[in-house]
């Protein structure tokens, strides 16, 4: 296995067009999710990417184009592509911009789109479907099968996925309070972003990951099994849970998820390294949420841009938010926990934090 | 890279299942799965009938399960679609309507817990591939699922020596999946087989 760097990245969120306008909204304090109204005179926080364009296929079209641009990933045309999505093109199918067909045709388009020459895959495991693709992506530039790949994650408006966690009464009414002590659910948000997985030298390297699913609750995650990931991702990247300096949490405000995360976390680490969420920050975006957050986390290590909860976090939870970047950080655990019993984990290393 | 190889243990036939196929997965399982839609449904008769074939009576741990539906669960998508169309508050089957159920279901169903995903590709080969690619020492349970036909089409792969047979490069998955092939290895280029 050789080693495995993160290159170009890109973010398309809530908080901008691109990383430098989300860092520049992170250091004003974060942006407020819109509201959408649905069926029955119900109204939910949504952390919208503020790009009015009323085709679907346009402005996904705009949004992507936009991502592969600031990744840098132009030359990158031959490489392995993943597309990671919980909903790909539903928000076209809903408003009759597309026909309900097969799920591929959404992936095909988007190969069109930026003319690629690489095979493309789709990946469609709910919201650990990022993390997903970079594991997969990674596994292929380690074993020297290429050279390079791509993660895309796209997550776009649909009325489809807002109603359905509003219908699992899974939606804050308000704003989300990940680890807050009134935390009263989740906001979906959208993000586009891409990731360049490289054999080349770089920052970042990544070290391994894990990803494991059970069935033992098809919506949530399970304490003892986020343990495991963890246990399984610091094995696969030759660490001890004593080397993680940080971890990225899942952590959407949800009251149940928030506790069963931190049970487990705290299993695999004793004490727990300091912590960040950025769910409050672009929302929950789902499939993209993965390589979204990755993309922003990165970039707020590299410029020390924090995001800060502007709300009394849950004392019960026994677990506090780093308040600003944590010095000496060399390795950085970031987990997702999805519906469809998914639990996956990846982890960084700054190869600029390595002693001597 | 390593020529990893693995013997097609179990497989399920690729025609379209039988029409009492929800009454045989009932038998098979000993309960009516409940709540968890027709797509995760023809997954559990599939995965089953495979490792059924393949005499195994659960999945090992360290087995990378990957599922390929183009179609996912197209009725449940429907009719979620037709309660927004409708302007209905509630669209009581959005958790039917995620193709990633498929994953708990058949997790809890063979007691397992595991690498699994759904991932997708035109190209089957591809996907075997790429599969092949993670797992490396690992075994696989590869199925490839549709509503719309109706199929449920699974390969179980246990890890082996290289045999003395002679590997050719695949040049479809219907040759790698056919009834005479019974190794995969994994080539410098690609997918090799061997009868």
């Amino acid at each position: 296995m050789r080693p495995v760097y993160l290159h170009g990245r890109s973010l398309a969120s809530a908080l901008g067009a691109n990383l430098p306008q989300a860092l520049a909204a992170i250091s004003a304090g974060g942006k407020a999710p819109l509201r959408v109204s649905l069926a029955g005179g119900t109204d939910w926080p949504y952390f919208g990417i503020d790009l009015p364009e009323a085709n679907w296929r346009t402005r996904a079209r705009q949004l992507i184009r936009a991502a592969i641009s600031e990744a840098g990933l132009e030359s990158c045309r031959h490489a392995p592509l993943f597309v990671a999505s919980s909903s790909f093109d539903i928000g076209a199918i809903e408003t009759g911009q597309a026909r309900l067909n097969d799920s591929n045709g959404f992936g095909e388009e988007v190969a069109a789109l930026l003319e690629w020459q690489g095979p493309v895959y789709l990946v469609f495991s709910a919201c650990v479907s990022s993390l997903q693709a970079i594991l997969a992506a990674y596994k292929l530039v380690a074993t020297g099968a290429v050279d390079d790949a791509v993660v895309l994650g796209v997550e776009l408006f649909n009325r489809f996925s807002l109603s359905g966690f509003a219908a699992m009464q899974l939606l804050t009414p308000g704003k989300p309070q990940p680890l807050g002590s009134g935390r009263d659910g989740i906001a979906l948000g959208e993000a586009v972003a891409a990731l360049h997985l490289s054999s080349q030298p770089g920052r970042w390297r990544l070290c391994g990951g894990s990803n494991l699913v059970d069935g033992r609750d098809p919506t949530g995650a399970i304490p003892q099994t986020v343990t495991q990931m963890c246990n399984q991702a610091l094995a696969a990247s030759g660490l001890a849970a004593s080397d993680i300096g940080l971890v990225k949490l899942q952590a959407a405000g949800s009251p149940a998820n928030d506790v069963n995360e931190l049970s487990g976390l705290t299993a695999a680490f004793d004490p727990l390294p300091p912590l960040v969420t950025l769910k409050a920050a672009i929302g929950h975006t789902l499939g993209a949420s993965g390589a979204a957050e990755i993309a922003l986390l990165l970039a707020c290590l590299e410029t020390g841009i924090w995001p800060h909860a502007d709300y009394p976090l849950d004392p019960k939870l026994c677990a506090g938010l780093a308040r600003s970047r944590p010095e000496s950080v060399r390795y950085i655990l970031a987990d997702i926990l999805g519906f469809g019993g998914g639990h996956a984990a990846v982890i960084l290393e700054d190869t600029y934090a390595r002693s001597g | 890279m390593n020529n990893f190889t693995w013997k097609i243990t179990g497989r399920t036939s690729a025609g379209t299942p039988p029409e009492n196929w929800r009454d045989q997965l009932v038998v098979r399982l000993g309960y009516r799965p409940r709540r968890i839609g027709i797509l995760a449904e023809l997954a559990l008769y599939g995965a089953l009938d495979c490792l059924d074939n393949a005499k195994e009576s659960g999945l090992p741990g360290d087995v990378l399960l990957r599922v390929c539906s183009m179609g996912g669960p197209v009725s449940a998508i429907s009719q979620v679609l037709e309660q927004i169309h409708e302007d209905l508050p509630q669209p009581f089957s959005f958790l039917q309507s995620q193709t990633s159920q498929v994953l708990p279901a058949l997790a809890a169903a063979l007691s397992w817990q595991g690498d699994a995903s759904v991932v997708m590709s035109r190209n089957s080969m591809n996907l075997a591939l790429l599969a092949g690619q993670q797992a490396e020492r690992c075994g696989m349970l590869l199925g490839w699922v549709e509503e719309k036909p109706c199929r449920s089409y699974w390969i179980r792969l246990a890890p082996c020596t290289t045999p003395t047979s002679s590997f050719i490069a695949a040049s479809s998955f219907e040759e790698m999946s056919s009834e005479s092939t019974h190794y995969w290895r994994l080539g410098r280029t690609g997918m090799e087989i061997a009868p």
